[in-house]
C-alpha cells in the first residue's frame, strides 16, 4: 500500500509534466493540424532564460519567470513563422521542427554547455506534505497545481470567451472562420505562443528538481507527445487525462512489472490502445467531409 | 534510343560488377601492422575521439583540456626525446557509431601511433573489435567497464576504476557498516547502470548483508518517489545509486524528503567540484571511492595540474575528468620517454606492461602486468561532508577490502 | 509534343546513375585506403535503408521512426546467426530481411488504424521496444555490452573486408535499381495518390490498408537487408546504435534527398555521414548546421520560396519540357465529349437503395431513403441544401456506413462495404469538392486508377516483364482515349494542381470513367464550370447512359441541367425521398416547390 502511494505520487508528478507538454502539443495541433517537435528544446531554452535572468542578473523570480514564458512564446512563434507558415505539408512541418529542435539544442549548447550543470531557481514552493506515509515534495504539488490550473484556465479561455470562440472556429475550419471575419492568423499565433509558454512552464518546474543542463527536456518530449495522442489531440482535457494516465501507468509498470522494460511495456500498451481508439481516449471520431 | 540506353546500362552494370570483383581481390591496405606509424622526425601522432558536442560536451571538453595541458607542457619543454606529442581529437557527439568511424579514421587515415583516452562507455566498447584487430595501442579509455580489461586485450590499457569495481566497493563499504542491514541498488537503465549492477551482484558473495532490491530508473524522470518508497518498504537501509549526475541529486532530495536516512554510495562522477558546488548540500553523507586526488585539494601534484591548466586553458575549471585525463597523459608520456629515440608500438606495450606503482601528479599509483591491464590497484573511500568531498580512508586495494571475504 | 501524345510514361528508362555512383564508390574505396573503404561502405549501407524509408515516408507519406527498429532486427538476426555459424553469410542476411519484412508488415497493419501523427509517436515506441528487447535478451544479443559479429564466412571461406564491400555494393546497386523502379513506376505514383487523398484513392478501388502494408514491407525489407550488412561491416552491434537518432538520420536523408528521389536520398546519406568527417573543427556549430540544413531543405521543397519548377524538380516530380501551359479545357474544347465506346457495360446494372438511414450525433441525415438507378438511364437527385444528397452518395460508396437499410448492385449486397471494395464492385464517383491526387499529373490520375494497373502484380511491374509492359501500354492507350474524349489531352502531362478549379471536375470524371464503371455517381459536377459546358455534359451523360449502358446518377442543384439531362428525377428533403418521376412531372410537384421555397411547415402539417 505504502509503495503503491509512492508510485501514484511519482506517476502524478511525472504525468503532470507530460500533461503540460501534451497541452502544448494540443494547442499547436488545434492551431495548425501538425506537431511541433521543437517544444522540448524550446522549454530547455526558456529554463536557461530564467536561470540567466534570476541567477546571473539577479532579477526577482517572477520577472525571471516572465522572461522564460516570453522566451518560450517567442521561440515557438519563430518556429511557426519559419516553418509552419511557409510549409503546407504536415509531414514536412514535423521534419522542419525537428531541424529547429537541433538548432535550439545547438544554441543552448553554445551558450550554456560550459559550466554545466546549473542550479535552476525554484518556483516559490508549496509546503511538502505527507500522504499515507509518503512524503510529497511541494515542488510536485506546484507542478500538479500548474497543470490543473492551466488546463482550467485554457478551458475557460477557449470555451467561454469571444476570443476562444474565434480560436475554436479557426481550429475547426480555417477558411470558414476567415470568411466569418475571424483573424485566423492571429488565432494561430496566439495558440503557438501559448504552446511555447506551456513548454517553458514545464521546463522551469522540472529543472529545479535535478540540475539544469542542455538535455533537460530531451527525454520528456516524446512522452509528452505520447500523452497528448493518448488523451486525444483535439481535446484540451485530453492533455491532462493522457499525461496523468501515462505517468501513472509508467510508474505502476515500473514498480510492479519490470523497472528495466518500463518504457517498452508502456509503448506496447500505448500502441494497442491507439489501434483500438485511434483518436485517443477523449478524442472524437472525426466524420470525413467530402 | 531506349534500346541503346538499355544496352549502355547493361554494359555499365557489367563494368561495375567487374570493378566490384576487382575490389574483392585487392585486399584493403590498412594503416595497421607498421610498428612505427605516426612517428616522424619531430612528432608522435596520437588520436582520440570524444563527445565534444552533445550531452557530455562540458565534461568531455574538460577532460580534453586536462590532457592537452599536460601535452602542451611537455611539448614546451623539449617534448618526448625531442618529439612533440601531436594529439588529434575528433568529435563523435557521444554516439558510438560515430566513434567507430572516427577511430577508423584516426588509425587508417590519419595514421596515429596510438589511441588515447576515448570518451564514453558504449563508445569504447564499440571500437574494441576494431582496436583488437588493428593492433593499435589504446591507452586509458575513459570507459570504466570491465569489458575493456576482462579478458585482457594486449593493446588496451585502462587507468580508471571501472563502474563495476566502484559498485563492488560501494556494496562492500555499505555492507561493512554496522548501521546497514539490507542493501539495495538503484541504477540507471543504461550501460553504466548495468555495469554497476553487475559489479554489485558479483560482490554479493563477499558481503555479510543481503542485497534486497535492484531497481532500474530512466534518466530525466521528474519524480523518483515510487522507487524510493518501494526500496524503503523492502527494508533497504544501505543504497547504491548509479546514474547521471542530475538524476542523482533528484534521488537524493527525494530520499531526504521521505525522512529516510539510508547509507548512500554512488559513482565517482558525483565528486566533481562543479556538480558538488550546486548540489553538494543535497548529497551530504554520500559515499564513494576514487582512484585520483581531489581536483580542488592542495596535493602538490594537483596544484601543479591546476597551474598548468591555468597556463594553457585559463577558462577551464579543475574537474575530476581533467584530473583523470591529465594523469593518463602523464603516464603515456612516461612510457613513451622510456622508449628512447626509436619508439615502436610493441615497445610502448612492453613499457606499459612493466609499469609498477607509477605515481603521476594526479592519479593514485598505476601498475600493469602482462595479465592485468586494469591499472588501478589502489583507491580511497570518499564521502560528501558539508557539500565537499573528503577522503575517509587511506589507500586500499581490492585485496585489502575483499581479500579475506 | 511527343509527350502529350505518348500520354503517361511507360516503364521508366534505365538510369545510369546507380551504376555511376557505384563506380565512384569503387574508385574511392580502392584509392582512398581502408578508412575510405569503410566510410563508403557505411554510406552504401545507410543508403539502402534510407531508400526503403523513401518508399514509406517519401511516397507513402507516413513518418516512421520504426525504421531504425527494423534495421536493428535485420542486424541482430543476421548477426546472431552469423556469430553462431548457423548459416552461410548471405543466408543470414536473407533471414534478417525476412524477419524485418514480417515485423514491418505488423507495423503497417497497426498504422492503418492510426492518424499520421499518432503513428509517428507509436513508431518511436516501436524503436524503444526493439531496443529494450536487445538489452533484455542478453544471452542472444549481448545486451548493453553488445555483440561482436565475426567476419562473415561463406562456404568455409572467410570473406575479407574487400569482398564484403563487393557484396554490399551489389546489394546497393540492386536496391537503387529496384527503388527507382518503385519510386517512378506506377506503384510509387499509387502511393503518392494514396497519401494525397485517402478518400479519392478508395473511390478508385485502392485499399489503403493493403498499400500501406505493402509499402512498409518493401521499406522494411530494405532496412533489414541494410541492417544485416551493417552488422558484418561494423563488426559490432549494440542497442544504443539503433535508437531514435538513427531513425532521425534516415528520415533526414529522405527529406534532404527531396522526399521522393532515390538518387537524392543516396546523395543526402553521403552528405549526412560525410559532414561530421569534413567539419570536425566546427565543434558545437555542427549541430546548428545540421538543424539549419534540415530547415532550409524543408522550406525549399515545402514552401513557395523557390520557383515552382525548381521545387518540383527537387521533389523528383516529372516535368515535361513544354513551354506554355494549355488553355483551360473548359474554354477551348468545342467538340462533343465522346469517351471511347470500349467503356460500354456488358450487362445493364441496377443499383438499388432500400430504406437507408444514418444519423450523426443524433441528427438524422438519411431516413428510410430508397431509390433505384438502372443502366441506360440518367437519374437526377435534387433537393435543398442539407437534404442528404451527398450523405446518400457517401453511404452508397462506402465512405459512411449506414445505420440501417441496404444497397445492392445488380443483386450483390454491397451495404457497409469499405469504399475501395464498393469501387471494385463497379461503382465510380466524383466529389463535390474535387478530390484529385494533387501529387500527380492529369494522366497519372487515370493510370493509377485503372483496374489493369491495379491488377498487375508489383513484381511484374518492377521487373518490367513483357506482360507488364503490354498492360502498361494498354492502360496508356485507354487513358489517352478518355482524356481525348473529354478534351483534356493537352493537359495529360500537366500537374493536376495546375488545372483550373472547374475543370478538375472533368479530371475527376475521366478518372471515374477509367474504372469502367457500371454505375457512375456524380456530385455537383457542373459546379465551377461555365454554362455552355453544362450543355455538353448533359449530352455526355446521355451518351454514357444510352450508348454505353452505364447507370448515371447525377446530384445537382442545377435545375435546367437536370431537366435536360435526366430521364428521371428523385427529389430529396430532410433525408428522405419526397418525389420520383420524369422531369416534367417533378417540375410541377407541389411538395418540391414547397421544399425549395422553404414552406416545408405548411405542407407537412
Amino acid at each position: 500500500m505504502h509503495a503503491f502511494v509512492g508510485y501514484l505520487v511519482s506517476g502524478l508528478a511525472n504525468g503532470s509534466v507530460y500533461g503540460l507538454l501534451a497541452m502544448a502539443a494540443i494547442l499547436v495541433f488545434k492551431a495548425s493540424r501538425t506537431a511541433n517537435f521543437a517544444i522540448g528544446e524550446t522549454g530547455t531554452f526558456s529554463a536557461f532564460a530564467l536561470y540567466g535572468a534570476v541567477a546571473l542578473t539577479r532579477l526577482p523570480y517572477w520577472v525571471g519567470l516572465l522572461v522564460a514564458l516570453v522566451a518560450g512564446a517567442v521561440v515557438a512563434l519563430a518556429t511557426e513563422a519559419i516553418i509552419t507558415r511557409n510549409v503546407r505539408s504536415a509531414l514536412l512541418v514535423l521534419i522542419g521542427t525537428l531541424g529547429i529542435s537541433d538548432v535550439i539544442t545547438g544554441i543552448n549548447t553554445v551558450l550554456w554547455s560550459k559550466g554545466e550543470p546549473y542550479q535552476e531557481p525554484s518556483f516559490p514552493q508549496l509546503p511538502d506534505v505527507t500522504l499515507g506515509g509518503v512524503g510529497i515534495s511541494g515542488q510536485y504539488l506546484s507542478i500538479f497545481a500548474a497543470v490543473v490550473v492551466i488546463c482550467l484556465l485554457l478551458y475557460f479561455l477557449l470555451e467561454h470567451t469571444g476570443f476562444g470562440l474565434n480560436v475554436r472556429a479557426a481550429a475547426e475550419d480555417r477558411d470558414l472562420a476567415a470568411l466569418a471575419g475571424v483573424n485566423v492568423r492571429r488565432c494561430v499565433m496566439v495558440m503557438w505562443a501559448a504552446g511555447g509558454a506551456l513548454a517553458a512552464v514545464a521546463a522551469v518546474l522540472v529543472a529545479p528538481l535535478s540540475a539544469l543542463n542542455v538535455s533537460l527536456m530531451t527525454p520528456l518530449l516524446f512522452n509528452g507527445y505520447a500523452a497528448g495522442i493518448l488523451g486525444g489531440l483535439d481535446r484540451l482535457p485530453g492533455g491532462l487525462v493522457g499525461g496523468l494516465g501515462l505517468g501513472v501507468a509508467a510508474s505502476l509498470i515500473g514498480g510492479y512489472l519490470s523497472s528495466t522494460a518500463e518504457d517498452a511495456i508502456l509503448f506496447a500498451v500505448l500502441i494497442v490502445l491507439l489501434s483500438v481508439r485511434p483518436n485517443g481516449l477523449l478524442g472524437r471520431r472525426v466524420v470525413q467531409k467530402v | 534510343m531506349a534500346v541503346a540506353r538499355r544496352r549502355l546500362f547493361i554494359a555499365a552494370l557489367a563494368a561495375v560488377c567487374l570493378g566490384a570483383t576487382a575490389c574483392t581481390t585487392t585486399s584493403g591496405a590498412g594503416g595497421s601492422g607498421d610498428d612505427t606509424v605516426g612517428i616522424t622526425q619531430n612528432s608522435i601522432k596520437i588520436g582520440t575521439s570524444m563527445g565534444l558536442t552533445g550531452p557530455t560536451a562540458a565534461e568531455a571538453t574538460a577532460a580534453l583540456h586536462g590532457a592537452q595541458a599536460y601535452f602542451d607542457y611537455v611539448n614546451d619543454h623539449g617534448g618526448v626525446n625531442g618529439r612533440k606529442i601531436d594529439l588529434t581529437a575528433l568529435d563523435d557527439g557521444f554516439t558510438a557509431a560515430q566513434t567507430v568511424t572516427n577511430v577508423r579514421r584516426l588509425v587508417q587515415q590519419d595514421n596515429v601511433f596510438s589511441l588515447f583516452y576515448l570518451w564514453g562507455l558504449n563508445n569504447t566498447v564499440a571500437v574494441l573489435p576494431f582496436v583488437k584487430q588493428s593492433g593499435v595501442p589504446l591507452i586509458g579509455p575513459q570507459s570504466p567497464t570491465s569489458a575493456v580489461t576482462d579478458p585482457v586485450i594486449p593493446n588496451v590499457f585502462l587507468m580508471e576504476p571501472t563502474f563495476n569495481d566502484e559498485a563492488a566497493v560501494c556494496a562492500k563499504q555499505l555492507a561493512d557498516s554496522s548501521s546497514v542491514h539490507k542493501l539495495g541498488i538503484l541504477y540507471e537503465n543504461d550501460p553504466i547502470g548495468q555495469d554497476a549492477l553487475k559489479g554489485a551482484q558479483d560482490a554479493e558473495g563477499h558481503l555479510s548483508k543481503p542485497m534486497a532490491a535492484k531497481v532500474a530508473f530512466t534518466s530525466g524522470t521528474p519524480s523518483f518517489t515510487g522507487q524510493i518508497v518501494s526500496l524503503r518498504q523492502q527494508g533497504v537501509d544501505g543504497l547504491i545509486i548509479f546514474g547521471t549526475n542530475p538524476d542523482i541529486v533528484n534521488i537524493a532530495k527525494g530520499i531526504s524528503l521521505e525522512g529516510w536516512h539510508p547509507a548512500l554510495c554512488g559513482s565517482s562522477n558525483v565528486f566533481d567540484p562543479t556538480f558538488l558546488s550546486i548540489s553538494g548540500k543535497d548529497l551530504n553523507g554520500l559515499n564513494g571511492s576514487l582512484g585520483q586526488y581531489l581536483p580542488e585539494s592542495t596535493e602538490p601534484g594537483i596544484v601543479t595540474y591546476r597551474n598548468r591548466l591555468k597556463q594553457y586553458f585559463p577558462n577551464e575549471k579543475a574537474t575530476v575528468f581533467g584530473v583523470q585525463a591529465y594523469g593518463e597523459a602523464q603516464i603515456l608520456v612516461h612510457a613513451l620517454q622510456s622508449l628512447g629515440k626509436n619508439p615502436t608500438r610493441a615497445g610502448l606495450l612492453t613499457a606499459l606492461n612493466s609499469l609498477t606503482n607509477y605515481s603521476s601528479d594526479t592519479l593514485f599509483p598505476v601498475s600493469f602486468t602482462k595479465t592485468n591491464h586494469d591499472g588501478v590497484s589502489q583507491y580511497r573511500l570518499v564521502k560528501v561532508v558539508n557539500g565537499q568531498p573528503q577522503f575517509t580512508s587511506g589507500f586500499l586495494s581490492n585485496d585489502s577490502l575483499f581479500g579475506n571475504g | 509534343m511527343t509527350d502529350s501524345t505518348r500520354g503517361p510514361r511507360r516503364l521508366p528508362p534505365a538510369s545510369l546513375w546507380p551504376v555511376a555512383l557505384s563506380a565512384v564508390a569503387i574508385v574511392v574505396a580502392l584509392t582512398g585506403g581502408s578508412f575510405w573503404e569503410y566510410l563508403v561502405g557505411l554510406v552504401l549501407i545507410y543508403s539502402i535503408a534510407a531508400i526503403g524509408l523513401t518508399v514509406i515516408t517519401g511516397l507513402g507519406g507516413q513518418i516512421s521512426l520504426a525504421h531504425a527498429a527494423v534495421f536493428a532486427l535485420g542486424a541482430y538476426v543476421a548477426g546472431i546467426l552469423g556469430t553462431r555459424g548457423l548459416l552461410p553469410f548471405p543466408l543470414t542476411i536473407v533471414a534478417g530481411a525476412l524477419v524485418g519484412v514480417v515485423a514491418a508488415a505488423v507495423i503497417g497493419l497497426v498504422v492503418g488504424r492510426m492518424t499520421d501523427l499518432a503513428f509517428a509517436i507509436a513508431s518511436f515506441g516501436v524503436t524503444i521496444i526493439v531496443q529494450r528487447i536487445a538489452t533484455t535478451f542478453t544471452g542472444l544479443t549481448g545486451g548493453f555490452e553488445g555483440l561482436n559479429v565475426p567476419p562473415p564466412t561463406w562456404g568455409g571461406l572467410r570473406l575479407t573486408q574487400a569482398s564484403l564491400f563487393g557484396f554490399v555494393l551489389v546489394v546497393f546497386l540492386l536496391s537503387c535499381v529496384v527503388g527507382r523502379r518503385l519510386a517512378t513506376g506506377t506503384f510509387g505514383r499509387t502511393l503518392r495518390a494514396l497519401s494525397s487523398s485517402k478518400v479519392a484513392a478508395a473511390s478508385v478501388g485502392m485499399s489503403g490498408q493493403r498499400l500501406r502494408t505493402t509499402s512498409f514491407m518493401i521499406g522494411g525489407s530494405y532496412a533489414a537487408l541494410a541492417g544485416g550488412c551493417y552488422g558484418s561491416w561494423a563488426g559490432y552491434l549494440s542497442p544504443d546504435q539503433f535508437g531514435v537518432s538513427l531513425a532521425i538520420t534516415f528520415l533526414s536523408a529522405v527529406v534532404l534527398g527531396g522526399m521522393r528521389s532515390v538518387l537524392g536520398t543516396v546523395l543526402a546519406t553521403a552528405v549526412l555521414l560525410g559532414v561530421p568527417q569534413s567539419f570536425q573543427g566546427a565543434g558545437q556549430w555542427t549541430l546548428i548546421g545540421n538543424g539549419l540544413l534540415l530547415v532550409v531543405v524543408t522550406l525549399a521543397i515545402g514552401s513557395k520560396l523557390l520557383p515552382q519548377p525548381v521545387r518540383e524538380k527537387l521533389r523528383g516530380r516529372f516535368i515535361p519540357r513544354r513551354a506554355p501551359r494549355p488553355a483551360d479545357p473548359a474554354d477551348v474544347a468545342t467538340a462533343a465529349f465522346r469517351p471511347p465506346a470500349s467503356l460500354a457495360v456488358t450487362r445493364q446494372p441496377v443499383l438499388s437503395v432500400r430504406d437507408l438511414s444514418i444519423s450523426f450525433g443524433g441528427v438524422a441525415a438519411l431516413q428510410s431513403m430508397s431509390l433505384e438507378a438502372r443502366g441506360g438511364e440518367v437519374l437526377g437527385v435534387i433537393g435543398p441544401n442539407g437534404a442528404g444528397k451527398s450523405t446518400l452518395l457517401n453511404c452508397v460508396t462506402g465512405v459512411y456506413r449506414p445505420d440501417s437499410g441496404s444497397v445492392t448492385l445488380s443483386d450483390v449486397d454491397i451495404t457497409g462495404m469499405p469504399a475501395h471494395r464498393v469501387a471494385r464492385a463497379g461503382i465510380a464517383r466524383t466529389f463535390q469538392v474535387p478530390q484529385v491526387f494533387s501529387e500527380l499529373s492529369v494522366a497519372d490520375q487515370l493510370v493509377v486508377s485503372h483496374p489493369t494497373t491495379q491488377g498487375t502484380s508489383l513484381t511484374a511491374r518492377v521487373l518490367g516483364t513483357p506482360g507488364a509492359r503490354r498492360r502498361a501500354k494498354a492502360v496508356a492507350d485507354e487513358t489517352r482515349q478518355i482524356l481525348d474524349g473529354l478534351g483534356l489531352a493537352a493537359w495529360a502531362n500537366e500537374a493536376v494542381t495546375n488545372v483550373p478549379h472547374g475543370s478538375r471536375q472533368l479530371v475527376q470524371l475521366a478518372r471515374a470513367l477509367v474504372r469502367r464503371p457500371q454505375v457512375l455517381l456524380l456530385d455537383e459536377i457542373t459546379a465551377g464550370l461555365p454554362g455552355d459546358e453544362a450543355n455538353r455534359l448533359a449530352d455526355l451523360f446521355g451518351y454514357l447512359a444510352q450508348d454505353l449502358g452505364i447507370a448515371v446518377l447525377l446530384i445537382s442543384h442545377d435545375v435546367p441541367l437536370l431537366m435536360r439531362a435526366c430521364d428521371r428525377v428523385v427529389v430529396m428533403d430532410a433525408g428522405t425521398k419526397i418525389a420520383d418521376g420524369p422531369p416534367h412531372a417533378i417540375r410541377g410537384d407541389q411538395r418540391v416547390l414547397a421544399a425549395y421555397l422553404g414552406t416545408r411547415q405548411a405542407t407537412h402539417g
